[in-house]
């Protein structure tokens, strides 16, 4: 008997929050058994969630663009028609394939995709084998390619189930009052036939291969939940307003059905298995069952993936996996490296995913190879197809036309091919989307939205804006946006959250608040979404009353988003409930474990009431938590050592501490004092970041001291390393686009308000006796927005010094600059900056 | 191993010999002894109809 052998069985879109009940209810016993002997947990999936790339994720570790499945179907290798995608578009080794070469035997079964069947140590049962025709009269001959080895053809074909052998029994579990349907009028009883005998055709290769072969490795795959949600969960209860109540009672229990036959068939694989396999039980992504479940299916590419969920489940048990825990953070892309660690094997430094050690009980040393993609040797694989990409291959097609190798493809299956090609790009620039690569995907889009109709390139256009957004290309965005607005289109998309946010990208607040608030006055139904980025605005907007509105009724709607709670945590920073504000962010946690936003918010919570300890582990737990470096959760860290180190905390924000490559900012508003500030630390010994663009005056008689770079600070911010151990002028409403990755230490230069705008208006040529009341509120506003900011940044410290004290209480002044700069410097030098004789606009 | 309990114990408990031309739910999740015992008692009852 073999040891250490791994059961691996896949639950098409299986979701938690339909489990969840009936394992209440002792309705899936089987899963119920792992969970309480083994581990269990949230599923992250993958964008876009097509459970053809999904699937092939899991069993490659690898991300799409480097595993090669882009969708549902493919082009034909002679390019002149397509079919559903099969293991030819894999392009990267699965964990059968290093198996083989490792001397595992393997068995797989209805993985989606592995037709045709891959000749490796084991036996493969295809996506192909299950599927038959529903006429008894017509059933084919089962095809090439559907079982290896060949010889286990015969005897495993005599265990496919044919949809019209399926008998009331079957069914009457399912729907109990099936025999009142109107069959003639509604095909769904035939719909649960086909998906059920599927279902158990891959069941019983699946059942006979445990029992009676030799095995490490067994995968099986079942698409049953996914399937029958697809088509009966907009009748799951509750039910929804616009569902016909009579499907609704015929109906309502097909979802729970299918969950609890899924469960039947696990609990016989689990009497199959000995104790020494470890069994895991996985879904690719979930399956919306809320409010927010589609009636109807826009045109677009496979749009049933509309109501597939982030989290799918993960349920584990074995000799090695820990016992009752919780796990958290995984992703479908972590299987294959855990499995192969599982083995013993090592992972390919070129996977995506990453060993879920904690699922072990003893995790042992995770052994790496650079990729076993360059590894030589057999690995039990169908022969490479080495020619060019066929998804750019539309030339060569041509030519094989026009030499007359291939026939010219008929009008329509010429537009198959190419709508193919394009969705597969599509999917591709999605891929990329999702991995924030954003130059590769906006290659792929400018691409496709140059393709001629019949093609609808709206789809593309709305992910260029997408794209544009996300990289702060506004104007670019408002340009595709406009296109996308004026397209002849057979899809009707809901472009508000693309306009309000361009609207925002412009400086726009409440303009975009207008957009969303519209779109939500139209919403019968309420959207999550659009509540929590109305909060969001308004947040921005210092309305944080309002805002908590706003994010309590996203919350009422959707109450499992953990987003919404962090933005919730955040807004009761800003009201200074911080025990509100903690229990928010902790829901947030709760609801996924391994969001670094959370345990940012909940540190500033705990730092602010004084829990120093653990403000400190939730920072550090936020920084560990991100994979490229989190600046801020940093810096919040280093803030408390420093505070429970006992350094002096002034009331202003700050401290007297020297930070390694700190930047010194003079900042304030126009006409504060802020050249005087820059003349006196750069007399004083910290070198001022000037290239001398602007010229002294007679405004200014001594200079500016300014940086041109500085204006476009909000467009680029890369220039800042320059600034290190130097001081730099930087207008007030520019601070926020300060990179979070340096130290700063903010002199910010306070000045009678009435004596700043009095000094604007003689500088612009107007009548300082004549002050604009509108310029006056939104400087008001600006130095509110100031003081909220620099709360909220932890690599910050600002200072506020008064420009009369400058000029009244020089001496004094000069010290307080120099304790909060904490660095020697040449305060003489700094005082004789100082001309009196230039104030002039008193108040 | 422990197993888990049954949500359909009289069913998943399968006697061949109690298997009818319905079939169950419960003997589908069996699996493939199951189902060939069952095709077996449809074809055998097929046979002896004629």
């Amino acid at each position: 008997m073999k040891k250490n052998k791994l059961l691996l069985i896949g639950w098409d879109a299986a979701d938690w929050k339909i489990i969840g009940p009936l394992l209440a209810k002792g309705q899936m016993p089987a899963l119920k058994y792992i969970i309480d002997n083994g581990v269990y947990g949230n599923m992250g999936t993958m964008n876009p969630p097509f459970s053809p790339m999904l699937w092939t994720s899991v069993a490659t570790g690898k991300t799409p663009d480097k595993h090669g499945v882009l969708g549902f179907i493919e082009v034909l290798e002679n390019g002149v028609g397509v079919r559903p995608v099969t293991a030819k578009s894999r392009k990267a080794r699965a964990l059968w394939n290093i198996f083989h070469h490792e001397g595992l035997k393997s068995n797989l079964i209805g993985w989606w995709p592995s037709f045709p069947a891959e000749p490796i140590n084991g036996v493969v049962v295809t996506d192909k084998f299950q599927k038959v025709s529903l006429d008894p009269k017509k059933q084919k001959p089962m095809a090439s390619g559907t079982i290896h080895p060949k010889h286990m053809e015969q005897v495993l074909k005599e265990l496919r189930m044919f949809a019209f052998e399926v008998t009331g029994e079957h069914i009457l579990p399912f729907i109990p009052d099936a025999l009142q349907i109107d069959q003639e009028k509604d095909k769904s009883l035939t719909v649960l036939a086909k998906v059920l005998s599927e279902n158990v055709s891959i069941h019983n290769a699946a059942t006979r291969l445990l029992r009676t072969t030799d095995w490490d490795f067994t995968a099986v795959y079942y698409d049953l939940i996914d399937h029958l949600c697809h088509s009966f969960m907009k009748f799951h209860p509750p039910m929804l307003n616009r569902v016909n109540a009579k499907q609704y009672e015929f109906y309502k229990e097909v979802v729970n059905g299918a969950y609890r036959f899924q469960d039947m068939m696990l609990e016989r694989k689990l009497e199959l298995i000995d104790r020494d396999t470890t069994v895991i039980v996985m879904s690719d992504h979930g399956y919306e069952s809320g409010n927010k479940r589609l009636l109807e299916l826009p045109k677009l590419q496979a749009a049933a993936a509309m109501d597939h969920r982030q989290f799918g489940i993960f349920a584990a048990m074995g000799p090695n996996i820990k016992k009752r825990e919780k796990v958290y953070g995984l992703g479908l892309i972590d299987i294959a490296p855990t499995v192969l660690h599982h083995f013993g094997l090592p992972v390919g430094g070129d996977m995506d995913g990453k060993v879920a050690l904690e699922v072990f009980e003893n995790p042992g040393e995770i052994k790496y190879i650079e990729s076993w993609e360059k590894i030589e040797g057999d690995f039990g694989e169908l022969p490479r197809n080495h020619e060019q990409d066929l998804l750019n291959d539309e030339e060569t097609l041509e030519q094989l036309v026009a030499l007359g190798y291939i026939e010219k493809a008929d009008e329509k299956s010429e537009n198959a091919v190419r709508k193919t090609r394009c969705d597969l790009k599509h999917n591709l620039a999605r891929v990329f989307l999702g991995k924030k690569d954003y130059d590769r995907a906006k290659h792929i889009l400018l691409e496709l939205i140059d393709v001629k109709a019949p093609i609808d390139t709206s789809s593309y256009y709305l992910d260029l804006v997408n794209v544009c957004l996300e990289t702060n290309a506004f104007d670019e965005a408002q340009h595709y946006f406009d296109i996308l607005k004026d397209h002849n289109s057979s899809v009707q998309y809901t472009l508000f959250f693309q306009e309000a946010a361009i609207l925002l990208g412009k400086e726009k607040p409440l303009k975009a608040l207008k957009v969303l608030e519209g779109a939500q006055a139209q919403n019968r139904y309420g959207n999550p979404e659009l509540w929590y980025r109305i909060g969001a605005l308004k947040q921005k907007l210092l309305m944080y009353d309002e805002a908590l509105g706003a994010y309590e009724k996203a919350i009422a709607i959707e109450p499992d988003k953990a987003k919404y709670h962090a933005a919730l945590a955040e807004n009761f920073l800003e009201l200074k409930q911080y025990e509100d504000a903690a229990e928010s962010a902790l829901t947030s946690i709760e609801l996924v474990r391994y969001y670094p936003r959370a345990h940012y918010v909940l540190g500033k919570a705990l730092e602010k009431l004084g829990n120093l300890q653990h403000a400190k582990i939730a920072f550090e737990t936020a920084a560990r938590l991100t994979p490229k470096t989190f600046h801020r959760a940093e810096k919040a860290v280093e803030n408390i050592e420093n505070k429970l180190c006992g350094a002096p905390q002034p009331q202003d924000k700050n401290s007297s501490k020297f930070w390694k490559d700190q930047i010194v900012v003079v900042s304030g508003l126009p006409r504060s004092g802020t050249s005087l500030m820059m003349q006196m630390l750069h007399s004083g010994g910290i070198e001022a970041l000037t290239d001398n663009s602007r010229q002294a005056d007679r405004s200014n008689p001594k200079g500016y001291l300014e940086y041109g770079p500085v204006m476009s600070l909000h467009k680029d911010n890369s220039w800042l390393h320059q600034a290190k151990h130097k001081s730099v002028k930087i207008v007030a409403p520019l601070l926020r686009y300060l990179d979070v990755q340096y130290r700063y230490k903010i002199i910010f230069m306070n000045r009678d308000l009435t004596e700043i705008v009095k000094s604007q208006q003689k500088m612009i040529g107007k009548d300082p006796e004549n002050l604009p009341v509108k310029l006056f509120d939104a400087y008001t506003k600006q130095l509110q927005k100031v003081e909220t900011w620099k709360e909220n940044e932890p690599g910050v410290e600002l200072i506020y010094i008064n420009y009369t004290d400058v000029l009244n209480k020089t001496e004094q002044t000069i010290d307080k600059i120099a304790n909060f700069v904490g660095q020697n410097l040449d305060m003489e030098a700094m005082a004789k900056c100082v001309d009196k004789t230039l104030y002039r606009n008193k108040a | 191993m422990e197993k888990p309990n049954k949500i359909l114990s009289d069913k998943i408990n399968l006697k061949i010999s109690e298997i009818n031309e319905e079939g169950s739910l419960g003997l589908l999740a069996y699996g493939d002894i199951a189902f060939v015992a069952w095709r077996e008692k449809k074809k055998q009852s097929n046979n002896h109809a004629r």
